[in-house]
């Protein structure tokens, strides 16, 4: 089917007007929230009402890890192709992965404080192995902001971006490896409305994280533009 | 086997390139000095497993083999990159993964004599004495050594271009990537150096073999993921 007889594919996240991404990503969040306050039990039995920070943490938790993940695989697919698209849309992952790697960590630390008495628990191995990661993909932006060259930036970051994705593992595996009694490996939600608000969630920050990586990704293209044309008018310039 | 003269022939040149000019390993060995002198002002004169010294010693030992070993990582490119190795070695037809695999053991091999050096310096200044664990100590310094070192060689010939901030750089990349294994070996460490670390904050210790099995699987999966990816760093 080509794209000029039935236009471009539904699904494709390109042809979807930003603003109106953005807009539904944002009232998703805001109907998390109502969730939230109005549908799940307003404390644990545990834990109290401490728990209720789950429901940011675990969406940005979980989209962290998309991100970065998908940014190994375009770092990779840089490698093996060499698009620039490829190492653009690695690079704007990684930025909005460091975001909700943020947002993962102080929820969890705020989450670590009411419910463990301690904002950081250095032998909790899930949450070292996250801290890890984020400064990880930190160093993979120091990475892109020291190299000038583009076409030796997008080497260099995808060479980096494919050797970071196995962080990903390490966060995945390191409370199986090292189970420890405090870090739950499953939280238990017993009510329906618990789980449904957990995975409505989940979906509501990737529909917002998706819109911020596409902002990013058309920034970084623009830039990159900048650069390229500033390139030609030195050439020309007498 | 023209494989492994190959890398046998690389190894041969880099040691005699040091043993002519004396610029990796000394500094290394001086910087590990350097560290664990400064360290043992600050926790006083008791030694022994309950004290200071005792708790946090090791902590600094393992500091300082990283710390120290990226001294040479540095110097494994910037070298390079002065003479112009890089080049000759680029046009010529060998295959750029060995060059790699070469460059991982000569450099493993500086940083087995700073390691040896700074246990030595460790045991006068920290008053270590479970020489019973030499073996095993040994043993851990060389898989936690390869682990930075498969990763270090790799990211030493990305920053060793990027100009004035490299060394920085390097330390940047490599420091996040090499928590998962120093965090492993300090757990062990209670075990190898007969000491409470940390107050037993970092969780029950790992016994040796456990230790041993999960870092030479990450010193594995490096070295594939370096040999894989080193000849893309360098292709221009």
């Amino acid at each position: 089917m080509s794209l000029t007889a039935a236009g471009p594919p539904p699904m494709d996240l390109r042809t979807v007007p930003l603003p109106g991404h953005m807009a539904l990503g944002w009232a998703l969040v805001i109907a998390t929230l109502a969730l939230v306050g109005f549908r799940v039990p307003a404390a644990d039995v545990k834990i109290g009402e401490s728990y209720l920070i789950f429901f940011f943490h675990f969406p940005s938790a979980i989209n962290c890890l998309n991100l970065f993940f998908f940014a190994g695989l375009a770092s990779m697919y840089h490698l093996w192709r060499r698009t620039p698209g490829s190492d653009l849309w690695a690079a704007s992952a990684v930025e909005v992965g460091v975001l909700s790697c943020v947002v993962t960590l102080v929820t969890g630390s705020i989450w670590a404080k009411a419910a463990w008495g301690e904002w950081w628990v250095v032998s909790d191995p899930r949450l070292m192995s996250v801290a890890i990661m984020f400064l990880t993909y930190l160093g993979y932006l120091a990475l892109r902001s020291a190299v000038e060259e583009p076409l030796k930036r997008a080497r260099f970051s995808a060479v980096f971006g494919s050797i970071a994705m196995l962080n990903i593992f390490v966060v995945y595996f390191s409370v199986r490896i090292f189970p420890v009694e405090n870090h739950p490996m499953k939280v238990e939600l017993v009510d329906s409305s618990m789980r449904l608000t957990q995975w409505f969630g989940a979906g509501a920050f990737l529909v917002l994280y998706t819109a911020f990586w596409r902002l990013r990704f058309r920034l970084l293209c623009a830039r990159e533009e900048v650069e390229r044309l500033d390139v030609e008018i030195s050439a020309v310039r007498p | 086997m023209r494989s492994i003269r190959l890398v046998a022939a690389i190894i041969r040149w880099d040691v005699i390139r040091e043993m002519r000019r004396r610029d990796t390993v000394p500094n290394m060995i001086l910087f590990a000095l350097l560290v664990l002198f400064v360290a043992q002002m600050g926790i006083g004169p008791d030694r022994g497993p309950e004290s200071a010294a005792g708790r946090v010693g090791p902590v600094f030992f393992w500091i300082t083999v990283l710390f120290a070993g990226t001294v040479g990582l540095a110097r494994a490119f910037s070298v390079e990159r002065e003479s112009d190795g890089l080049g000759a070695i680029l046009t010529s037809p060998a295959d750029l993964g060995l060059f790699y695999l070469a460059k991982v053991a000569a450099t493993w091999a500086y940083v087995m004599v700073m390691s040896a050096a700074a246990l030595g310096i460790y045991s006068v200044l920290f008053g270590f004495s479970a020489w019973g664990k030499l073996g095993l100590i040994l043993g851990a310094e060389a898989v936690f050594s390869l682990a930075y070192i498969a990763v270090g060689v790799v990211l030493a010939a990305m920053t060793s271009s990027t100009g004035g901030a490299s060394e920085v750089l390097l330390r940047i990349l490599l420091f996040p990537m090499m928590i998962p294994i120093v965090w492993l070996t300090l757990r062990t460490s209670e075990r190898l150096f007969e000491a409470e670390i940390a107050g037993g904050a970092l969780g029950p210790p790992i016994r040796p073999m456990h230790f041993f099995a999960a870092a030479l699987a990450f010193d594995t999966i490096y070295l594939c993921a370096g040999y894989l990816l080193f000849p893309k760093v360098l292709e221009e």
